[in-house]
């Protein structure tokens, strides 16, 4: 499936969407097949943390191992999603809606150029399958 | 990479696949969790072709084995199992073993992990010994396990009228004209009733399938390693690389009721001696459970007493399936092995309380008298 239109990726799998002043992140539905969508426990960032982008921004854990999630875009963590402490398997069954894992003010806006557009980021997970 | 005789049947029914000490494994077919439900609510069928299965021939094969394993084989019966391991002189692990007697001959069932080194260990050990062969039948035989409540519908299936309930860990051989040579033993490493099954490798796809068919209507799924891993952490059996290594003895793992003191001689008993007269291990293996919900403790991850200070370490952990909470086991100083006590796991720089329970966190309920 396509990823969704309005939102932009790096290549460690997180996605980044605008939204008023601040930046939504959360991880890729191809992140979560390649967890097999079993997530036991997500441990998102603490409100108010400063994050450069590529800092580990939180923690992802399914069965078998825990992984890292980066922050796609540098700033202020504005916003953590808590509902993720009862909940974690919300980020496989809506990882671009209620599995979001925290919204970001940005301190460089500049930075959005970076991310990679729908159709790149699916060209290079396409290119990751194993074959 | 090795590949077992049911590589093909694992690649067509959508197994993500798994490097497991060099062999190609079904690492889950639909999901770890889903799996390892289905084989606590009916049953489960487990590849275990890349376990090391060796054969030990000759007039002294039984001494042998006697001397080799801290388990009492010279006076066991024909036909029983024994949970074993593979000691070095220092009372260390090499491997955690079954010991199946049979009447000539004693088969050694190994890890994969530790498969060379066991069988080298094996060797060298019997060419001193003398008058034992060993033979390496890991290639030549197959096997998987069937377990689980259900498990008799698909032994049923597998072994038609042959089949013949058996008390816990005790094993049958069926052969004869016109029949498929099978072995079939109580045993197993997912704290469920079942069986292991082993047969002759060009043999094993048909019996595979066979089992797959049969247990499919009573809800009998097909699992891989990862829900064999989890499993086996309710049932609080040992993982060697985990609660056994080489430099582990089967005391510190909570494991000395294997251990037959009253045998003259074994490998590495002085020193086991030694070491409980010397008042028991300064380590323990222990069973733990977090107390809140939050992050799954791993392997490797440091355990402190309550005062913060340095308690040992975990050597596994998972959100239980069964139970929903974050249970694991933990090699801490003896001191704070007894159940109840206090500990604290240190999981990415923070400190999550947890206690000590009592082995095993998941017991299954008995439906018929079961000798154990």
């Amino acid at each position: 499936m396509p990823s969704p239109s309005d939102v932009r990726f790096v290549k460690s799998h997180e996605w980044a969407r605008r939204e008023g002043g601040l930046v939504v992140v959360g991880i890729s539905a191809y992140a979560v097949e390649q967890l097999n969508k079993e997530i036991v426990y997500v441990e998102p960032p603490q409100k108010g943390r400063t994050l450069k982008a590529g800092d580990v921004l939180g923690v992802v854990e399914a069965v078998k191992a825990a992984s890292d999630i980066y922050a796609p875009v540098s700033g202020r963590v504005a916003e953590s999603n808590e509902a993720l402490a009862q909940n974690p398997s919300l980020v496989a069954e809506d990882p671009y809606g209620a599995g979001w894992i925290a919204k970001i003010e940005p301190s460089d806006p500049s930075e959005w150029e970076n991310l990679l557009s729908p159709e790149d980021y699916d060209s290079f997970t396409a290119s990751e399958e194993p074959h | 990479m090795r590949r077992t005789a049911l590589y093909a049947w694992h690649a067509s029914h959508g197994a993500t696949m798994t490097d497991f000490n060099g062999w190609s494994m079904p690492l889950y077919y639909f999901g770890i969790t889903t799996e390892h439900l289905a084989t606590r609510k009916a049953g489960g069928l487990f590849d275990l072709g890349h376990m090391g299965r060796i054969l030990l021939r000759g007039p002294r094969a039984h001494a042998f084995a006697d001397y080799l394993t801290p388990a009492p084989i010279a006076g066991a019966e024909a036909g029983t199992v024994h949970y074993s391991f593979l000691l070095d002189e220092s009372g260390c692990t090499i491997d955690d073993i079954t010991v199946y007697v049979a009447p000539e001959t004693v088969m050694l069932v190994v890890n994969a992990g530790n498969y060379d080194r066991a069988l080298a260990w094996v060797t060298e050990q019997a060419k001193a010994f003398g008058e034992v062969e060993v033979e390496d039948r890991t290639f030549s035989w197959g096997m998987f396990a069937v377990q689980g409540p259900a498990h008799e519908t698909a032994m049923q299936a597998l072994l038609g009228e042959d089949f013949e309930v058996l008390p816990y860990y005790r094993f049958r051989w069926l052969e004869g004209a016109g029949r498929v040579p099978v072995l079939y033993s109580a045993t197993g490493y997912t704290g469920e009733a079942g069986y292991e099954v082993y047969a002759p490798v060009d043999q094993i796809s048909a019996l595979w399938e066979g089992a797959v068919a049969g247990g499919a209507p009573a809800g009998i799924v097909p699992a891989g390693l990862g829900a064999r891993d989890s499993l086996r952490l309710e049932a609080a059996m040992p993982l060697y690389g985990h609660e056994l290594s080489g430099d582990t003895t089967p005391l510190e793992a909570g494991l000395g009721r294997f251990i037959a003191w009253e045998k003259p001689s074994f490998i590495g008993r002085e020193a086991l001696l030694r070491a409980r007269e010397e008042g028991g291990p300064a380590w323990r293996v222990v069973a733990f459970e977090m107390l809140q919900r939050g992050p799954v403790a791993r392997q490797g991850y440091p355990v402190m007493d309550e005062t913060g200070a340095p308690a040992g370490v975990v050597t596994s952990g998972i959100l239980s399936p069964t139970l929903q909470k974050v249970i694991g086991m933990a090699r801490v100083r003896s001191a704070l092995s007894a159940v109840g006590t206090p500990l604290q796991v240190e999981i990415r720089g923070r400190l999550h309380p947890a206690r000590v329970v009592k082995k095993p966190f998941y017991k299954r309920s008995r439906s018929h008298a079961e000798s154990v």
